[in-house]
C-alpha cells in the first residue's frame, strides 16, 4: 500500500510533458512507404524515408488533417501558415542526419483541455503541437548494432505542455487525457508497449513564492501511466532532498539539465546522461518544402465537426446514464473501451448501463486479469455480454448462475447460451412441480416473515425469495419463485 | 568581423562530424577565414524590417499535400545489399558505447 | 557526318526514318571512344543500354517521340535505375540508383537515348571541373585548360560533339559557366520548372537540372519535353508553363533590354569588346538598351556562399558510410564510421563548403550570416523585379574571363569569383542562359548571358534564339 503523496512543506513542483504520438495514417509524413509496426525490419522503406541521394520530401494531406483535428479538440490556434525546419544531428537511426521538423512556427500554439483529477475538474494549459517526422530503431547487440529504418519517417505529432502541473497525479491525469482526446480523434493508435505514445516528463522544484524556475530533469519514455505518477513523486522528492542537502551551494549547480529514465524494478529515476551544454541543433527552414498553408475554412469546418471528447463523454455517462464516477472516467478515457460500452448498450438499452460498466470493469476484468487482457481485446464480444444480460433481465438466470457463466465464457471461450446448454445445472428450475413443495416448506418455516410482508414490510419477501433460492442452490428461477411465492401468500390469507 | 580559430574548426569537425589532420586543420582554418572575412561584406546591407527569404517560390506556392496512399517502396533486398554491412535484415553499425 | 547534326534533325531524321536510332547511337559511341580518353568527359558510357534503346526505337510501330534517336549525356549526380550515380565522389563510387530521376523518365518516354553519365567537381562543388575525384576534364577548346564546372564534363561532351545534348545542373552558375567556356548553350532555368526529384541535391532552394546544346532551339527542344510537374518534388511548379518552342521567332522589336553598367564595370577588354558587340546585334533587331540598378549583385557571392553551403552541409550529412556508399575500413567504434568515411571519402573542397555551411547556421552566428544572407536575398529579388520593370530581359557576359589553365587556380575564394554573374539568377530563381557570343584571340569561347523574368524562360530562349541565327558562333567546332 502506498503511502499518499505529499511534498515537503515550503517546496512545490514543476512539470511538463512532451508526448510524441506516432499518427496512425496508412503512409509515412513524407515518404509513401506504408507506416505499420511489427513488420519484418527494412520492409516498410522508399528512397525517402531511408535518405537515399536525390530523394525529396512530400507531405501526407492525412498527417496534417489528423494534427488539425486533435488541435480543434484542445481549442487551439491552428497557423494557417507553418514552416517546416531541418534539426541537425548525427545518429544510426536518422537517416538524413536531420530531422524534419516545425521549430519555429509550428502548426498548433496553445489550447488546452480540462481533465478530472481525483473527483476534482482542472484545466492544463498546452504550449504547442507540431509535426516532424520519427527516426528508425536502433537494435542492441553484444558486439555490434543493427538498424532498421521501417520507423524512419512515420509522422509524429510532438504535443508539448506548459510546465502547469505540480502533483504526479495531475501530471499522470493530464497524460491520460492527451491520450483519450487522440484516441477521440483517431490521431493515433496511443499504443504505449509498441511505441506509438511516447511520453517524456520534465520536472523541476522551488521553493513556494519563487517565481522563477531552477533547472528542470527530463525522464524519457514512461511506459504506463502509473509508472509515471511513481517516478515523479520519486524525483520530486530526490530533488527536494538534493537541495536540502546541499543548501548552501547555488540551486543551478545543484540540479543541473540531465535526461533520466524510471526503473521500475527500483522504483527509482536513473541517470542517463547529463546536459553538456545545449546540443546545437542548427534549425533553419526545410528548403524542399514550401510554407505548410491551411485555409481557414478547412479549419473552421472540422471544428465544426466536434468530436465528442472524453471529459465530456464521461459527463454524459454520469448524468444520463447514472454511471459512477471512477466507472463513467475509466470508460469515456479508453476509446476501445467506451466503443464497447456504448454498442452493448445498443443491444440492451439505456436502463442497463450501470450493468454493462459493472460487467465490464469489475465482474470481467477481474476474470480477465490474468490473461492480462482487457474485455475490448477478449472473445467477450458486446453481442455476447448483451446476450448474457438479457439473459438475467428476462429471468432465464439468476446472477449468480451468470457469474458461473461470465467463468466459462472466459475460460471455454464460448456464448452463453451454448454453456447453458452443455451445463443443465445452470438451466433455471422451470418445473413449477420441483418448486412448489420448497415454497411451500419455506412458508411453513417462516411465519413470522409472512407476517412481516404483509404488514407491509417489502424486505420480508425478499428474504423468503432467497430461502427458497439457498434450497435450490440458486437454481431456480426467480422470476417463477416469485410468482409461486405472492401466489401462495395471498392464497393463504384468502 | 568573425575569427575563425583552430577551436572553430575543431568544433566545426565535430558538427559535422569530419576527421582533420592537424594539417589540414590550420589549412582550413586559414581558407575559413578569409571566405568568412570576405562574406562579411554582407554586414554593410540595411536589413531591417525585410522578411527571410526560404525558398524563391515560397510567396508564389503553398507546399503540395499528397493522398494518403501507400506508393513506391524500396527492395528490401536491394537496399540491404548496398548497405556496407548488414546483419539478420538489420543495417549493422558498429556498437553504441 | 551524324554527330555534328543537332539534336531536332537527328530527331527529325530518326522518326522519317531516314536515319536509323542505331546508326546514330554507333556514330557518336564512336566518336566517344575516339576523343573522350584526352577529355575525360565521359565517367562511363552506357554501350550495352543505349544500343538496346536503339533498337527498341527502330523497330517501334507507333509514332516516335520528340526526342527520337537522340543521345543524351548525363552529369553524374541525376540518378538513372541501376547506374552508379558517383557524383565525382569516393564515397559514392560504389552506389548504384534504384530509382530513375523524373527527367530521365520524361527524356525516355521521348525516345532519348541515354548515351553515359559525364564528369563533375565533387557534390557539383566547384567551378572548373578540377575537384572531381575522378580527374578533371579538359576544354576540347584547348586541352590545357578547364570546361569550367561544375558541369564541366557535360559541357565538354557537347562541345566535341560526343553527344548533340546534355544534362547538368545548376546551383550557382554551373550550367552557365561551362556553357560559355566551352562555346556552347548552357541553361538554368527558371526554379521550380524542372523536377529535381533524382537530382543529387547540393543547395536545395537553388539546383535546377539544365541542358546544354549547339541551338538554342535544341535547348528549347529538350526544356519542353522536362517541363512537367513533378507530384515528387514539392518545389514543382503545378500549373502550366509556357513552352518554349513556339516562342523561338517572336520578334524583339521595341523590347528593352537591361544592362547593370555599374556591376560589370572591371570586365576584362576583350570580354568588354565582345559584350558590346552583342549588344549591338540585339539592337539592330530593333531591341533598346538600357542601364538597370542590380547593385546588389555586389553581395551575390556573400549570400550564395552562405545559404548554398548552409543547404549543403545538411543534404551531405546523410553521405555517412551507414546505409549506402562508402564506409572506412577503418572503422572501429560508430564515430569512426561518421568521421573516417566522411574524410577518406570526400576531397577538400567540400569538406570546406560543408564546414562553411555548418558555421553559417551554428549558434550565435546564425543570425549574422544565414539569417542576414536569406534577407538579403529578398531584397535581390525585389531589386530584379524592379529591373523587369523597366526591361523585358537583362544582358551581362556569362565568366568574368576564359578557359583558366588546369591547377592554375589554387585560391577558393578565388574560384568561387568565376561565379560572380551567374550566381544572381540562382539567388532569384530566374531563367538564364549562357549563348556563344564570340571568342578570344586565342580562340577560346566568350560567352553572353541572357538572363529573364522568373517563370518566362521562352523569352530568354527566344533572344537566343534570334541572338544565334545573326551571330552564328555556334556553328564553330573545337580543333581536332
Amino acid at each position: 500500500m502506498t503511502k499518499k503523496y505529499s511534498i515537503p512543506s515550503g517546496w512545490e513542483a514543476v512539470i511538463g510533458l512532451e508526448i510524441h504520438a506516432e499518427l496512425n495514417t496508412k503512409s509515412k509524413l513524407f515518404s509513401s512507404a506504408p507506416n505499420r509496426f511489427g513488420d519484418e525490419p527494412n520492409s516498410n522503406i522508399s528512397p525517402v524515408c531511408v535518405a537515399l541521394p536525390g530523394a525529396l520530401p512530400v507531405l501526407n494531406k492525412e498527417a496534417v488533417k489528423k494534427a488539425v483535428q486533435f488541435g480543434c479538440a484542445i481549442n487551439a490556434h491552428i497557423a494557417e501558415k507553418s514552416l517546416f525546419d531541418r534539426k541537425s544531428y548525427f545518429y544510426p537511426d536518422c537517416p538524413r542526419n536531420f530531422q524534419i521538423t516545425q521549430f519555429y512556427h509550428p502548426i498548433i500554439e496553445g489550447g488546452s483541455l480540462v481533465t478530472l483529477v481525483e473527483g476534482e475538474e482542472k484545466e492544463f494549459a498546452i504550449n504547442r503541437a507540431h509535426l516532424e517526422d520519427d527516426a528508425g530503431m536502433l537494435k542492441h547487440f553484444s558486439s555490434f548494432a543493427g538498424v532498421d529504418y521501417n520507423r524512419a519517417g512515420v509522422p509524429l505529432l510532438e504535443i508539448v505542455t506548459e510546465p502547469c502541473m505540480h502533483t504526479p497525479k495531475e501530471a499522470s491525469s493530464c497524460a491520460s487525457a492527451i491520450k483519450a482526446i487522440l484516441e477521440a480523434v483517431d490521431a493515433s493508435d496511443c499504443n504505449m508497449q509498441e511505441g506509438s505514445l511516447r511520453i517524456d516528463v520534465n520536472i523541476s522544484v522551488r521553493k513556494k513564492g519563487e517565481t522563477a524556475l531552477r533547472n528542470k530533469i527530463e525522464i524519457k519514455n514512461m511506459n504506463s501511466f502509473s509508472n509515471l505518477e511513481k517516478a515523479v513523486r520519486y524525483e520530486i522528492l530526490r530533488q527536494i532532498e538534493e537541495y536540502e542537502k546541499h543548501s548552501a551551494l547555488d540551486p543551478s549547480t545543484v540540479i543541473t539539465p540531465s535526461t533520466f529514465r524510471f526503473d521500475p524494478t527500483t522504483m527509482q529515476t536513473v541517470l542517463m546522461r547529463r546536459k553538456e551544454g545545449a546540443d546545437d541543433y542548427r534549425y533553419f527552414p526545410e528548403p524542399d518544402l514550401l510554407p505548410l498553408v491551411i485555409e481557414k475554412s478547412y479549419i473552421e469546418e472540422i471544428r465544426k465537426n466536434k468530436i465528442e471528447l472524453p471529459l465530456h463523454k464521461q459527463k454524459r455517462y454520469m448524468d444520463s446514464l447514472g454511471l459512477s464516477t471512477q466507472h463513467a472516467y475509466n470508460l469515456a478515457y479508453n476509446k476501445k473501451s467506451a466503443f464497447f460500452f456504448e454498442k452493448c448498450l445498443s443491444l440492451c438499452s439505456s436502463e442497463k448501463a450501470k450493468s454493462i460498466a459493472n460487467w465490464m470493469l469489475v465482474e470481467f476484468a477481474g476474470r480477465l486479469k490474468d490473461k492480462n487482457l482487457h474485455i475490448e481485446d477478449s472473445s467477450i464480444t458486446p453481442e455476447l455480454l448483451s446476450t448474457l444480460i438479457h439473459l438475467i433481465d428476462s429471468g432465464e438466470i439468476t446472477g449468480k448462475i451468470a457469474k458461473s457463466i461470465a467463468d466459462k465464457m472466459v475460460e471455454e471461450q464460448k456464448d452463453p447460451q451454448q454453456i447453458i446448454n452443455e451445463n443443465p445445472h445452470f438451466m433455471p428450475i422451470h418445473d413449477e412441480a420441483h418448486l412448489l413443495p420448497l415454497v411451500e416448506e419455506v412458508l411453513a418455516a417462516n411465519p413470522e416473515s409472512v407476517a412481516s410482508y404483509l404488514s407491509g414490510r417489502d424486505r420480508a419477501f425478499a428474504f423468503l425469495v432467497g430461502q427458497i433460492m439457498k434450497k435450490t442452490q440458486g437454481a431456480a428461477s426467480p422470476q417463477l419463485v416469485n410468482k409461486l411465492l405472492k401466489e401462495k401468500i395471498n392464497n393463504k390469507q384468502k | 568581423m568573425s575569427e575563425i580559430t583552430l577551436e572553430s574548426i575543431e568544433h566545426l569537425s565535430l558538427l559535422s562530424r569530419i576527421a582533420l589532420t592537424e594539417e589540414q586543420k590550420k589549412q582550413f582554418a586559414q581558407d575559413m577565414q578569409d571566405i568568412v572575412s570576405y562574406v562579411d561584406l554582407l554586414q554593410e546591407v540595411e536589413v531591417d524590417g525585410t522578411p527571410l527569404c526560404h525558398n524563391v517560390l515560397d510567396t508564389l506556392l503553398h507546399t503540395p499535400q499528397r493522398e494518403d496512399i501507400v506508393g513506391e517502396t524500396l527492395e528490401r533486398s536491394d537496399f540491404l545489399n548496398s548497405a556496407p554491412k548488414q546483419v539478420a535484415g538489420l543495417v549493422e553499425v558498429p556498437t553504441i558505447l | 557526318m551524324t554527330y555534328k547534326l543537332p539534336a531536332h534533325e537527328i530527331a527529325d531524321k530518326v522518326r522519317k526514318k531516314e536515319l536509323s536510332a542505331k546508326e546514330v547511337t554507333l556514330s557518336f559511341l564512336a566518336q566517344i571512344e575516339e576523343k573522350n580518353p584526352s577529355l575525360n568527359a565521359f565517367l562511363r558510357t552506357h554501350n550495352e543500354k543505349a544500343l538496346d534503346k536503339a533498337k527498341k526505337i527502330d523497330s517501334k510501330k507507333e509514332p516516335l517521340g520528340r526526342l527520337a534517336g537522340v543521345p543524351i549525356a548525363i552529369k553524374d549526380n541525376i540518378n538513372i535505375t541501376g547506374e552508379l550515380t558517383t557524383c565525382g565522389s569516393k564515397i559514392l563510387s560504389n552506389f548504384k540508383a534504384p530509382f530513375n530521376a523524373t527527367v530521365i523518365d520524361l527524356l525516355e518516354k521521348e525516345d532519348a537515348i541515354i548515351i553515359g553519365k559525364t564528369n563533375l567537381d565533387e557534390f557539383a562543388m566547384g567551378s572548373s571541373t578540377e575537384h572531381s575525384a575522378f580527374g578533371p576534364t579538359k576544354n576540347p577548346w584547348n586541352l590545357h585548360t578547364s570546361p569550367g564546372g561544375s558541369s564541366g564534363g557535360s559541357a565538354a561532351a557537347v562541345a566535341a560533339r560526343l553527344a548533340p545534348l546534355a544534362l547538368g545542373s545548376d546551383t550557382g552558375g554551373s550550367v552557365r559557366q561551362p556553357g560559355a567556356l566551352c562555346g556552347i548553350y548552357g541553361s538554368k532555368p527558371s526554379y521550380g520548372r524542372i523536377s529535381r526529384y533524382g537530382l543529387v541535391a547540393f543547395g536545395s532552394s537553388f539546383d535546377q537540372i539544365g541542358p546544354f546544346a549547339h541551338s538554342a532551339k535544341d535547348i528549347a527542344l529538350i526544356t519542353d519535353v522536362m517541363s512537367k510537374h513533378c507530384p515528387k518534388d514539392s518545389t514543382s511548379i503545378s500549373f502550366d508553363l509556357e513552352p518554349l518552342t513556339p516562342h523561338l521567332e517572336d520578334s524583339l522589336q521595341e523590347k528593352t533590354f537591361g544592362v547593370p553598367w555599374q556591376f560589370i564595370e572591371n570586365l576584362e577588354e576583350e570580354f568588354a569588346t565582345s559584350f558590346k558587340e552583342s549588344l549591338k546585334v540585339f539592337e539592330s533587331l530593333g531591341a533598346k538598351i538600357v542601364d538597370i540598378d542590380l547593385s546588389l549583385l555586389k553581395y551575390s557571392i556573400s549570400m550564395y556562399y552562405i545559404l548554398s553551403t548552409a543547404e549543403a552541409s545538411t543534404n551531405l550529412a546523410r553521405f555517412d558510410g551507414i546505409r549506402y556508399g562508402y564506409r572506412s575500413e577503418k572503422a572501429d567504434s560508430l564515430n569512426d564510421v561518421y568521421y573516417l568515411s566522411r574524410e577518406e571519402g570526400m576531397q577538400d573542397e567540400v569538406k570546406r563548403r560543408i564546414m562553411l555551411g555548418t558555421f553559417v547556421l551554428s549558434a550565435g552566428y546564425q543570425d549574422a550570416y544565414y539569417k542576414k544572407a536569406q534577407k538579403v536575398r529578398t531584397l535581390l529579388i525585389e531589386q530584379y523585379k524592379r529591373a523587369f520593370e523597366k526591361c523585358g530581359l537583362i544582358l551581362m557576359p556569362t565568366s568574368p574571363y576564359k578557359a583558366f589553365e588546369i591547377g592554375s587556380i589554387k585560391d577558393p575564394l578565388q574560384m568561387y569569383l568565376a561565379d560572380i554573374y551567374t550566381i544572381g539568377a540562382n539567388l532569384a530563381g530566374l531563367p538564364a542562359m549562357s549563348v556563344p557570343s564570340g571568342f578570344t584571340s586565342e580562340k577560346l569561347p566568350i560567352g553572353l548571358q541572357i538572363v529573364g523574368p522568373h517563370l518566362k524562360d521562352e523569352k530568354v530562349c527566344n533572344a537566343a534564339f534570334l541572338f544565334e541565327k545573326e551571330t552564328g558562333y555556334n556553328t564553330h567546332t573545337p580543333l581536332g
